[in-house]
């Protein structure tokens, strides 16, 4: 007790201080946290202090760390990386006087100057040993190098994080049903589980029906659960399973689920709701980008999205302008990746390309309060045209059980009343229409089409990552 | 003075304290660090404590070593009456003991110092033994701690007389280390690491082995107390005898029964009514090999078929491992089969 007392005084020094992490100490510390939950059952009073963003209530103080923390950032991105050495020499602008007030000053970077020239954001002072490509669907992958200092330190803190917030245990088994080459996210979660000591299945995106199979065989290992408990997985491929279960015949007595995770994609109040109807389990809505990794957001039970700001500077910017968008519009969430959690792909006000609303600023009154929020990620903002978010149409897609999943639209016409193209079996027609009206939904006209190549434009989805398998669902 | 009152009301503080410390333990929780609990290394650490500080104590004055205990006693005081009243009045209880403590000292009301004395000795020797079974300390710990202390005091104590210039010391001092009821040079008195490992067996005994292993526990200690005082009383005992060289090997003797008895250990959630581990594979092989024997008898599938088994019986079968459970499912089954192809 005296030493992981000793090794949490250090753990709260590094995050005061924003120094470099200790990777072994932190291991031990995720080592001695599962020694106390085996023994004691639960972490003791003010466990949920040693999170990140958390133990610090003093507004001043949280602004005086993110302060440094950015200015660190920035710093070391100036002076290690071709691109921002060269973006302030040419623009004028002294790296060492940008701080939180300052920010305005330095241009925010898009997400097609990372596609288009990676080496430029890589660190000369780093050790990259990974190279993650983004599993988007806009057609070019952006590429992303993570040092093993960055990848221990992901996977330690999703131990720590696994074992506060999510309830992980020894016992439990979690699959992944996301893209085989998702390299990082499946890296870090595959650590952080083995430290937990929990069982892990790497399933990625095979036919719905050999999941569900997989979700449903008992496993019969010493000390676990007899099913597997936890699954991660996208909104769209997360449709695709509850569309074959609904289909097939599968009940929540069948599986041993405890908890769904999903992210990447926008998850609607609706499919949550049919997912509990199959599964019977909640479903968490986690926000993560390859780019940005370790830095993650959680949608809370008021459905705020709320951001790691002990990892990164968050601000909501106009889609247009590095300007910040008003409270209640639209704008894309932008990021700077702190300097302790990033050392070799370094990004300064990175435009992610999700677009959120800004928030009033005033107490969230939700279980994740102290962190920073945004509303919930309502679309991209390179399919933005201004009219109904991508959030709106699904919302009221998923709510009619007809419209297969994952939902396929497409928008065309006018950009702010569009005329809305809809995967859907004919005779629902009418449903959707009440949905929409009852949900405001600004269209112009909606037509269904059978096929989704029948669709003005492609709509691609995650669930499309499709791996081929030998093995076959005879279900 | 060595009467029979004086050790008859000894022995009645202390079985109190160790009464009191059972019951304490098991209806009030200590507040604990979020993450840790005790160790092997805390036991070592506490060990080398044990053995540097009293060369320590005779070091420094008398009344900076007081002070220090104050200090120490004021800690342990808020720590076991917070549960019990709150807070800020625990620490305004903890403020007004010490302070009484230390004017009566200082007015020379040398019984009421005594008694006071007494009372905190016994809050903390509750407060320390209870913080310490309830972070996960050990029955095995707690023998190799009080092995540990048996050698320490055979020295200390019994050998040496490094015990004996520190009763003298402190005597007369407020805060000493001491359940005394008696003042003077040769006290009728327990020193404080006796009382605690007087408590502290018992306690863990009853987290690790149960209520019986607990009791035979407190009633070993203080019959041994008894057995000391009577070989005080005739004279085959010396006072300032190593209390501790009897106790700790009786602890240890005591933890090798229970633990040859028992096994492992209970876990201290379990013990403060925590839910039962959620899953058991106990039996998992021997389960798993009564099952393939009785997959053997279903030679009428058509091969390649997934078959769920139970024990003894054959309950649903499928095309994959998957649809065989839905089927087992749907005939009723609740349980866990185990499922192999043919």
């Amino acid at each position: 007790m005296l030493a992981t007392a000793a090794r949490q005084l250090r753990y709260v020094a590094t995050v005061l201080r924003g120094g470099r992490f200790d990777v072994d100490a932190l291991r031990k510390m995720v080592t001695d946290l599962r020694q106390t939950l085996d023994e004691l059952g639960e972490p003791g009073d003010g466990a949920d202090e040693m999170l990140p963003g958390s133990g610090v209530d003093d507004p001043e103080i949280r602004r005086a760390m993110a302060d440094r923390r950015l200015r660190q950032a920035i710093r070391q991105a100036a002076e290690h990386t071709a691109y921002y050495r060269l973006w302030f020499e040419e623009h004028g602008v002294d790296p060492a006087r940008i701080g939180l007030d300052q920010l305005h000053q330095v241009a925010s970077t898009p997400k097609s100057a990372l596609r288009g020239a990676g080496p430029a954001f890589i660190s000369d002072r780093s050790e990259p040993v990974l190279m993650a490509q983004t599993t988007g669907t806009t057609g070019t992958p952006t590429v992303v190098w993570f040092s093993r200092y960055e990848l221990e330190l992901s996977a330690v803190l999703s131990a720590i994080s696994y074992l506060m917030v999510g309830g992980v245990r020894e016992h439990h088994v979690s699959m992944s049903c996301v893209s085989s080459r998702a390299t990082v996210g499946l890296i870090s979660v595959q650590r952080a589980l083995g430290l937990v000591g929990a069982g892990f299945v790497a399933q990625g995106l095979v036919d719905p029906g050999i999941a569900l199979d997989r979700l449903a065989t008992p496993l019969h290992l010493p000390g676990k659960a007899p099913h597997i408990t936890d699954l991660y997985t996208v909104p769209s491929y997360l449709g695709a399973l509850v569309q074959r279960a609904e289909q097939d015949g599968w009940q929540a007595g069948d599986f041993g689920l405890r908890q769904i995770l999903t992210g990447a994609e926008i998850l609607t109040d609706a499919l949550r709701e049919r997912v509990r109807e199959v599964f019977d389990v909640p479903v968490s809505d986690v926000y993560g980008m390859t780019e940005l990794v370790p830095t993650t957001g959680l949608v809370c039970a008021r459905q705020h999205l709320h951001l790691a700001s002990e990892q990164a500077h968050f601000e909501v910017l106009d889609r247009a302008a590095d300007t910040p968008a008003a409270v209640g519009e639209i704008g894309e969430l932008v990021a700077t990746p702190y300097a302790p959690y990033r050392d070799t792909t370094l990004l300064v006000r990175y435009r992610t390309g999700d677009l959120v609303r800004r928030l009033p600023d005033e107490p969230y009154g939700c279980e994740l309060a102290q962190l920073p929020a945004t509303s919930p990620i309502v679309g991209r903002a390179k399919h933005f045209t201004g009219g109904p978010t991508a959030r709106d149409i699904l919302e009221v897609l998923q709510g009619v059980r007809e419209v297969p999943l994952p939902t396929r639209y497409a928008l065309s016409g006018d950009p702010l009343k569009p005329d809305l193209h809809v995967v859907a079996p004919e005779g629902v027609l009418g449903r959707i229409e009440d949905l929409a009206t009852a949900r405001s939904l600004q269209v112009a006209d909606i037509v269904l089409v059978d096929e989704a190549r029948d669709l003005p434009e492609p709509c691609r989805v995650r669930a499309d990552l499709y791996e081929h398998s030998f093995e076959t669902s005879r279900s | 003075m060595f009467t029979l009152q004086n050790f008859a009301l000894l022995d009645l503080l202390i079985a109190l304290t160790v009464v009191l410390g059972l019951g304490y333990a098991h209806r009030f929780r200590l507040p604990r660090p979020p993450v840790g609990r005790s160790t092997a290394s805390d036991v070592l650490i506490m060990s080398c404590l044990v053995v540097v500080m009293p060369i320590t104590y005779l070091a420094m004055p008398a009344p900076a070593v007081s002070a220090v205990f104050g200090v120490m006693i004021f800690v342990s005081l808020q720590l076991a009456l917070g549960p019990l009243v709150g807070g800020r009045p625990a620490t305004a209880a903890a403020v007004l003991l010490v302070a009484a403590t230390a004017g009566a000292a200082i007015a020379g009301y040398g019984t009421l110092v005594l008694v006071l004395n007494s009372a905190l000795i016994m809050i903390v020797v509750i407060g320390v033994t209870t913080l310490w079974t309830q972070t996960g300390m050990t029955a095995g710990h707690v023998a190799a701690f009080a092995a540990t202390l048996a050698v320490y005091d055979l020295f200390a104590t019994g050998l040496g007389d490094m015990t004996d210039r520190f009763l003298a010391q402190v005597e007369g001092y407020p805060f000493a280390p001491l359940l005394a009821v008696t003042t003077g040079a040769v006290p009728v008195a327990a020193g404080l690491g006796d009382c605690l490992m007087l408590a502290l067996w018992p306690m863990v005994a009853t987290k690790a082995y149960g209520r019986t292993a607990g009791w035979v526990g407190a009633a070993c200690g203080i019959g041994l107390i008894i057995l000391v005082q009577v070989g005080f009383a005739t004279g085959v005992l010396r006072s300032g005898m190593a209390f501790l060289t009897v106790l700790g090997p009786a602890i240890l003797v005591q933890y090798l029964v229970w633990r040859g008895i028992h096994g492992a250990e209970r876990r201290t959630s379990r013990w403060l009514g925590g839910p039962a581990p959620v899953v058991d594979t106990s039996g998992r092989v021997d389960r798993l090999s009564a099952a393939l024997r009785t997959a053997r008898t279903a030679t009428d599938r058509p091969a390649d078929t997934w078959v769920a088994v139970d024990d003894d019986a054959v309950i649903a079968q499928g095309p994959t491992p998957g649809t065989a459970l839905r089927a087992a499912r749907r005939a009723g089954y609740q349980g866990v089969p185990f499922i192999r192809q043919l």
